[in-house]
């Protein structure tokens, strides 16, 4: 494994109490993997991001829990010796990639100084090529122009190719992409996920995906979590979370979501009501208020059960929601035929 | 809580200092007789003691009496000031914002005078037209009418192009009307905001007029001529020049503090902090 | 972008222009206003009204507003700022005598100012809210509410009346050795540069605290970046810009206070010929300083506005 999430809690101060943002929550990864964390706003998922690198700190929430890295713990480190990970071994792309960039200073500039304060031994002009090619590979057209150009002279497109060539530029174990698409158009969005496809197979780097979007992780990821209020409510492979959910929370995502090829004036299910508010979390279910399949049983917590080796839900009845998922719901659509 | 009931103490203590001082100018001398003027030659340079609570100066002066008169010389500069400023530049702004060539020509002296640094400015018309507190408040006023003409005018300009603002129009409302119903209830927030930064300005000008000679003259009690009279007395009596030195810092910090405190308030409404915009003046 | 930032700061001077004429025919018709002339003044006290009228003809005052501000400003072309009423010396003259100690006192006080309020700055925004930036912030709004000349009369009573280090008043001249007259400003820059500090540490520590949070600052720890190259490489030259511009408008202040300041500490520069001035209503040479340092305060913001745009390329030229 090279990356082993364990029981990771994190809880946020704020003047109406304490937010229990990400409750308990395991997680691996394995080389190479791909791996979608899918929730909507509010569940956690972006602390889970943060949380993995270190970058939440202890002045501004109580974390729990151990991440383990390649063997060790990173969890335990200081952020002196974590700084060593990050960008080397642990990287990530961020939502806004143009307010990731320092609006200040040239893209190209930013590259280089990323490639050299991090190889002291790089000649400027080794440097100077391994950006161009860094530009290269993620597709940036007329790199040398490029190199010289700042955030604010880019489009939104061209900005996270960018940062995913500095996220790349050292060669990552692992990147972490929180919404790397959901900033860009239809069109380019589909660019960049296919070149986030690419270079997994080509430098073998891990992704976990960050996304509210099911086709994101369609398109995408060989495994899926799905996160709801804190907790992962559903793990599984890709393939077969998306189409047979289990968890009726993830069943519900799919029945809010537009597909291709259904019925033209089909109506989107909303959920109703809203997620619990996490100062107080439920005790029982917490997609319980929600779910239109709740028992009584529901009241007391459900742990993520294993449903078959590969697959858990964090539900007391999933074979009977499969059961449900077979009869009630259309069956979502081949999930990686869409892209490439 | 406990750490929203600390962080609320400061507005306490801003409105608090502006409250006492108003008190000691305004309310004090009603039920106690104060004399700025009167002298007692046997109490000169007296230590604060039971009969002179802050004690007496050179001409044996009570200290007190003097600097709740000063209080009043400060809190009336101030007051009387910002009201005019306010009201000039407003209509200077409004002026400029609707009537194409005199509103241009207008802004232009504007713009002039805002080249000016504010308190030499103030001092050299005090200097040309005399030395009293109503000259002192004409050069002041003359100071920052600027300040309140540029923010109005520039909220006018944003505002017509503004959605609400042209729907008014085009629904017909008479440009009075759209003054008064949509442009200035968006710029109270920022004028209130400006308004105490150029009071606590204001007062601090006075009083570096007083204390460099050019303002008000002695025997006027006002807190700069005060310091400068006791700057001759620090090393036999510490008390001439410290409570005057005490008194302006107190109020100025006082009102800086309410300033701060409404800017918070009314932030996000899009009013500009003073600190920003009172640019230049505070000497 | 060399050639970029001459061009524009050429632009910048040019656009000064109509300020620089308006501000000189504001200062003309302020002293035209002058109830009571300096006729009077020059003609001394038992002149007869038949003797004023004949030095007021001497010196033009009779002539109507248009001509007297033509023949003044045709004077300022030539260098010529008038004769002092009082003193035996041109306004020119005088000015110039008296700006050192002025210059001096105002660059070392900004030195301070600046080498205090932008680390302050950037500290309190990195830690926007814990007990240090509150510190900053009671400095901040204090600085701002004791004017310099409290200050400079405190620095007074603590250093050279209770302590006895440093002399209490009066100025070196550079010709007597720079480090000498650093000496003799130790506190009367200490009491301005306080009050300067205070308001660029403001502006400094809001937009440090934005910059801070920024995703970009994010995105560079990250990388895995050293602290110390955050900070410097990034956050401070991101967020720099806005601070460029609070240096600028406290030139304003600076020139203000350093008057100010100068009375308190009894050094014989522009202050001094100022309250003098005011005194004897000189006015030729009240008009020479509001002028002077007028034009020098436009050409410092414009200055400001060419480092603003050469740090900054978002500004296009």
């Amino acid at each position: 494994m090279l990356l082993q999430v364990q029981d990771l809690s994190i809880n946020y101060a704020s003047s109406a109490g304490r937010v229990h943002a990400v409750d308990n929550l395991s997680l691996s990864v394995g080389e190479g993997e791909i791996i979608a964390v899918v929730g909507e706003s509010g569940s956690g998922k972006s602390s889970v991001g943060l949380a993995i690198p270190g970058l939440i700190t202890a002045s501004i929430a109580t974390i729990s829990g151990s991440i383990w890295f390649k063997g060790e713990e990173i969890s335990r480190l200081p952020s002196h010796d974590l700084r060593k990970f990050r960008g080397k071994e642990i990287s990530m792309i961020f939502q806004n990639a143009r307010a990731a960039l320092n609006p200040v200073r040239t893209v190209g500039d930013q590259l280089l100084e990323t490639l050299q304060t991090r190889d002291k031994d790089l000649s400027a002009s080794r440097a100077r090529a391994r950006a161009l090619e860094l530009f290269e590979l993620v597709g940036i057209s007329d790199p040398i122009t490029r190199l010289g150009a700042y955030p604010h002279q880019l489009s939104g497109g061209m900005c996270q190719r960018v940062m995913i060539a500095l996220a790349v530029s050292l060669d990552p174990s692992l990147l972490i992409a929180d919404e790397p698409t959901s900033a860009l158009d239809v069109t380019v969005k589909v660019q960049i996920l296919q070149l986030l496809k690419r270079l997994t197979a080509q430098i073998g780097t891990s992704i976990i995906i960050i996304t509210h979007d099911l086709n994101v992780a369609r398109a995408l990821a060989d495994r899926v979590a799905v996160m709801y209020a804190g907790q992962i409510v559903e793990l599984g492979p890709a393939v077969d979370v998306l189409k047979t959910p289990k968890m009726p929370y993830t069943q519900a995502l799919f029945q809010s979501l537009p597909r291709l090829g259904g019925e033209r004036g089909e109506q989107l299910a909303a959920i109703p009501g809203q997620p619990p508010n996490l100062t107080a979390p439920p005790q029982g279910c917490r997609f319980a208020d929600r779910c239109p399949h709740a028992a009584n049983i529901c009241q007391s917590a459900p742990e993520l059960f294993g449903i078959t080796d590969s697959r858990k839900a964090r539900c007391f009845f999933p074979h009977d929601s499969l059961l449900r998922a077979q009869t009630s719901f259309n069956q979502p659509e081949e999930p990686k035929a869409a892209i490439s | 809580m406990l750490k929203k009931r600390l962080r609320k103490i400061p507005s306490g203590v801003g409105a608090g200092i502006v409250a006492f001082w108003l008190f000691v100018a305004y309310i004090l001398p009603i039920f106690v007789d104060l004399d700025p003027l009167a002298t007692f030659p046997v109490e000169r340079l007296s230590p604060p003691s039971a009969e002179f609570l802050l004690g007496t100066d050179q001409f044996g002066r009570s200290m007190l009496d003097r600097i709740a008169a000063g209080a009043r010389i400060s809190l009336e500069v101030g007051a009387f000031t910002t009201i005019l400023a306010a009201a000039i530049g407003i209509t200077i702004g409004l002026i400029g914002g609707y009537v194409k060539y005199l509103g241009g020509l207008l802004m232009r002296v504007t713009d002039g005078l805002m080249a000016f640094p504010g308190a030499l400015f103030a001092i050299v018309l005090v200097a040309v037209f005399g030395q009293g507190f109503l000259q002192i408040v004409f050069a002041l006023t003359v100071t920052f009418v600027p300040t309140f003409a540029r923010i109005t005018y520039g909220e006018v300009l944003a505002l017509q192009g503004a959605g609400y603002v042209r729907n008014a129009v085009s629904v017909g409302c008479t440009t009075p009307r759209v003054i008064v119903r949509h442009i200035l209830p968006n710029l109270i927030p920022s004028l209130i905001v400006q308004a105490t930064f150029v009071c606590a300005t204001a007062i601090i000008v006075e009083a570096s007029l007083g204390f460099i000679g050019a303002g008000l003259a002695p025997p006027d009690p006002s807190w700069g001529v005060m310091v400068s009279e006791g700057q001759a007395f620090m090393r036999v009596a510490w008390w001439v020049l410290v409570f005057p030195c005490l008194a302006i810092a107190s109020l100025i910090f006082g009102l800086c503090l309410l300033g701060d405190k409404i800017s918070d308030r009314v932030e996000g409404r899009g009013a500009k902090t003073g600190a920003e915009t009172a640019e230049g003046v505070v000497s | 972008m060399g050639s970029n930032i001459f061009a524009y700061s050429i632009r910048r001077i040019v656009a000064g222009v109509p300020v620089v004429l308006i501000v000189v025919f504001l200062t003309f018709a302020l002293t035209y206003l002058t109830p009571g002339d300096a006729a009077v003044y020059l003609a001394g006290d038992d002149a007869t009204p038949e003797q004023v009228q004949e030095v007021r003809s001497s010196l033009g005052l009779d002539r109507p507003f248009l001509e007297q501000f033509l023949t003044w400003l045709v004077g300022l072309f030539s260098g010529n700022l008038g004769n002092s009423l009082v003193l035996p010396q041109t306004v020119g003259e005088a000015l110039l005598i008296r700006a050192e100690p002025t210059i001096m006192l105002a660059l070392f006080a900004q030195v301070i100012a600046v080498a205090l309020a932008v680390p302050l700055g950037v500290l309190a925004g990195k830690f926007y809210g814990g007990r240090f930036d509150r510190a900053v912030n009671v400095f901040a709004v204090a600085g701002i509410a004791v004017p310099p000349f409290v200050v400079g009369i405190g620095l007074i009573l603590l250093l050279s009346v209770v302590l006895a280090l440093f002399p209490a008043t009066g100025y070196v001249r550079l010709e007597d050795g720079l480090l000498g007259s650093l000496g003799s400003l130790v506190m009367p820059a200490i009491a301005l540069g306080l009050a300067q500090a205070a308001f660029i540490v403001r502006i400094t520590r809001s937009t440090m605290k934005e910059v801070f949070s920024s995703d970009f600052i994010l995105a560079a720890t990250m990388r895995g970046f050293s602290e110390k190259r955050i900070v410097l490489k990034h956050v401070v030259r991101a967020g720099i810009g806005p601070t460029i511009s609070a240096i600028g408008v406290s030139f304003a202040t600076l020139i203000n206070g350093a008057i100010v300041v100068e009375i308190v500490f009894n050094i014989p520069g522009l202050g001094r010929l100022l309250t003098s001035a005011v005194e004897s209503r000189d006015v030729p040479i009240l008009q020479g300083l509001l002028l002077v340092i007028t034009v020098a305060y436009v050409l410092l913001n414009i200055l400001t506005d060419v480092v603003q745009a050469a740090v900054n390329p978002k500004v296009s030229f």
